[in-house]
């Protein structure tokens, strides 16, 4: 029995019950277009904060203070200093060194208009290790540093909201907790994908930030490129031995600082997607398995309502093989067409949300072919059973039923 | 001398149901000749349906002999003898047994594909000469419900012969038609086993079908107990007008 006549029967038998059989896609519709449209959200996120992570630049370590098993984050009491950071700089592999210290919530003032925001004070060679571009000014240079100048390099949503009017911020003076500076940059928008806005954010120079707002030398966290991607573990190393040096530790101490490279945190938020895609996509493909239970119920059903069609077919030569065929590619024939709708509206799905909830969605030609596969899996699963059924009928009984 | 098609021996057969057993054929011998036309006749319960299934290679006795144009059927099992059927016997039923949501044309070429006609051109040329011999040149898009029962049974008819099996076997065939297309369809049995020499074996109860018939096999309790050679079997003819 050729491919083509018994998929022409299974088309003919599955348009003699237009209704039923729709129904019983249905399942499968859905199955598979919840499993696309999961995988791809889960996809899209991933691949967005992936994204970010390594335009940041993966030849980045960050080093923090407070050690990974010291007193409660945030409140410790170990410190990172600016001699520290003039002695990174020091070190061989490195390319860029950039320290930062930030008062969280400084309050921006220019005439009445107010705005609450981080101000984060940093050195020049920031904007060249996360290759952060202007779109008006300049970045402050490191005689501002040196001279410690009052000068601000905006975010676009701190320019969004201070000066509403859309008059330029370039030259104008602002208010930070009180204190008059200069503004002497606005920075291209970066875009969020979370509740942080990365955009929030005035930069002024370390010096300033120490010596005028936070009265401290101390230093949050430092930025460190290195000469290649090969020299990170090397470096890590070297800023390890010189920071346990500088800090005077016991051979037996924990260190009471972090070292974090991009590429190490690059996998763990990998890793983290990926469980999200499987759960997503597991959850889903319960749905999917629910529609397969669908299709053997509806199978049984027509085995048993054909039963005399089945006699017909045995007492004109029809083998066992041959019913067994016919019925299972009934059932495929249904997982695959409704797998073909699902995928549409699994993918329609992924658009409407991209495109109205402003999620980035993924859909790839793998999650296509997998979700495929699957729904013809669950075809010949449930299908054989049913097919077994009407196979394995007597033909005298099947030909007698009424 | 005709050839001889069907050699049945001493043949039995018992259903074991719930309550006493079931002696259907109780070792009954019978010889079907290449050719014949023969009509089994029995009351309800006398056999005649476990005989047919059994000529029909639907079933297998449970002792005896079977031997159907040289071939041993007792030591065929089930797929072997669905291909030894689609070879050498056409079904025709009472209720025609077309499938409803195919085509007139489908239906006649279906026991092609079942017996391995791979080329669709092929089959569909056999099927229009079936048709056209049964006289429903023109109808072979027509689906059962558009025929009427003659038509049908037509369709069921060249459906029957489409492999060109050595016999054609009917279970009342002209039960659920009326009276003149009875005619028809006996007009039209009766050529086939003239023209083209085709054994056909009738089961049925009605005696006036037997009488169209060249022999007549009546069975009573599971065994044969008249066989008889009609001198002079009706020719069914078309009614005037």
């Amino acid at each position: 029995m050729d491919l083509f006549s018994s998929l022409k029967m299974a088309w003919q038998s599955l348009l003699a019950n237009k209704m039923r059989s729709f129904l019983t896609m249905l399942g499968v519709i859905i199955g598979v277009g919840a499993v696309i449209a999961m995988v791809a959200l889960s996809q899209g996120t991933a691949s967005g904060i992936t994204s970010r992570i390594s335009s940041m630049g993966s030849n980045l370590l960050t080093i923090s203070a407070g050690g990974s098993s010291g007193p409660i984050r945030g409140v410790s009491t170990s410190k990172l200093t600016n001699g520290d950071v003039e002695a990174i700089k020091n070190l061989p592999l490195v390319k860029y060194v950039a320290s930062e210290s930030s008062v969280n919530s400084a309050t921006i003032a220019i005439g009445s208009n107010t705005w609450t925001t981080t101000v984060d004070g940093t050195a020049p060679e920031l904007m060249t290790i996360k290759s952060w571009d202007t779109v008006q000014g300049a970045f402050f240079t490191a005689s501002d540093v040196d001279s410690v100048n009052r000068v601000a390099v905006l975010g676009s949503t701190v320019v969004t909201n201070l000066f509403a009017d859309g008059s330029s911020p370039l030259g104008q003076t602002i208010k930070i907790n009180g204190l008059s500076f200069n503004v002497v940059g606005v920075l291209s928008t970066k875009g969020s994908s979370g509740p942080d806005d990365p955009d929030d954010i005035i930069y002024i120079p370390l010096s300033t930030a120490q010596q005028r707002l936070l009265g401290s030398t101390s230093v949050k966290s430092i930025s460190v490129q290195a000469t290649n991607e090969a020299a990170l573990t090397p470096l890590k190393e070297y800023i390890s031995t010189l920071l346990r040096q500088r800090h005077r530790l016991a051979a037996t101490a924990d260190d009471d600082f972090r070292i974090r490279d991009m590429a190490e945190l690059l996998a763990t938020i990998e890793d983290t997607t990926k469980m999200f895609t499987f759960l997503l996509g597991g959850i889903a493909g319960v749905s999917l398995l629910v529609g397969g239970i669908g299709i053997m119920n509806i199978m049984l059903v027509s085995v048993t309502e054909r039963t005399r069609e089945i006699g017909i077919r045995m007492a004109i030569g029809a083998t066992t093989r041959a019913i067994l065929t016919q019925f299972i590619i009934e059932a495929l024939l249904l997982c695959f067409i409704g797998g073909i709708i699902g995928v549409f509206v699994g993918w329609g799905t992924s658009q409407l949300l991209s495109v109205f909830a402003g999620l980035t969605m993924k859909v790839e030609a793998w999650l296509i072919a997998v979700s495929m596969g699957f729904a013809i899996m669950i075809g010949l699963f449930f299908g054989y059973y049913p097919a077994r059924k009407a196979a394995n009928a007597n033909p005298i009984d099947a030909l007698r039923f009424e | 001398m005709a050839e001889n098609l069907i050699a049945l021996e001493n043949i039995s057969k018992t259903y074991y149901g719930a309550g006493e057993p079931v002696y259907a054929l109780r070792s009954i011998s019978l010889n079907i000749n290449s050719g014949e036309m023969l009509a089994i006749m029995g009351p309800s319960g006398s056999g005649k349906s476990t005989l047919m299934n059994l000529l029909g290679c639907l079933d297998k006795p449970d002792s005896g002999s079977y031997d159907f144009a040289g071939q041993d059927v007792m030591t065929l099992d089930k797929d072997q003898l669905a291909n030894f059927r689609s070879i050498v016997i056409g079904f025709v039923f009472q209720n025609f047994n077309l499938i409803g949501r195919a085509t007139a044309l489908d239906n006649v070429c279906l026991p092609l594909i079942y017996a391995g006609v791979s080329s669709r051109k092929e089959r569909e040329k056999r099927g229009r000469q079936m048709l056209r011999m049964v006289g429903l040149e023109g109808r072979e898009h027509h689906l059962p419900r558009q025929l009427s029962g003659g038509q049908q049974q037509r369709v069921a008819i060249a459906r029957a012969l489409v492999n060109e099996p050595g016999m054609l076997l009917a279970d009342e065939p002209t039960g659920a038609l009326d009276s003149k297309t009875t005619v028809e369809i006996m007009l039209l049995l009766q050529r086939l086993n003239r023209e083209q020499g085709l054994s056909v074996v009738i089961v049925t109860h009605e005696a006036d079908i037997g009488l169209h018939c060249q022999r007549i096999v009546r069975l009573n309790d599971g065994l044969i107990v008249k066989d008889e050679i009609v001198t002079e079997p009706y020719l069914a003819k078309m009614q005037a007008g």
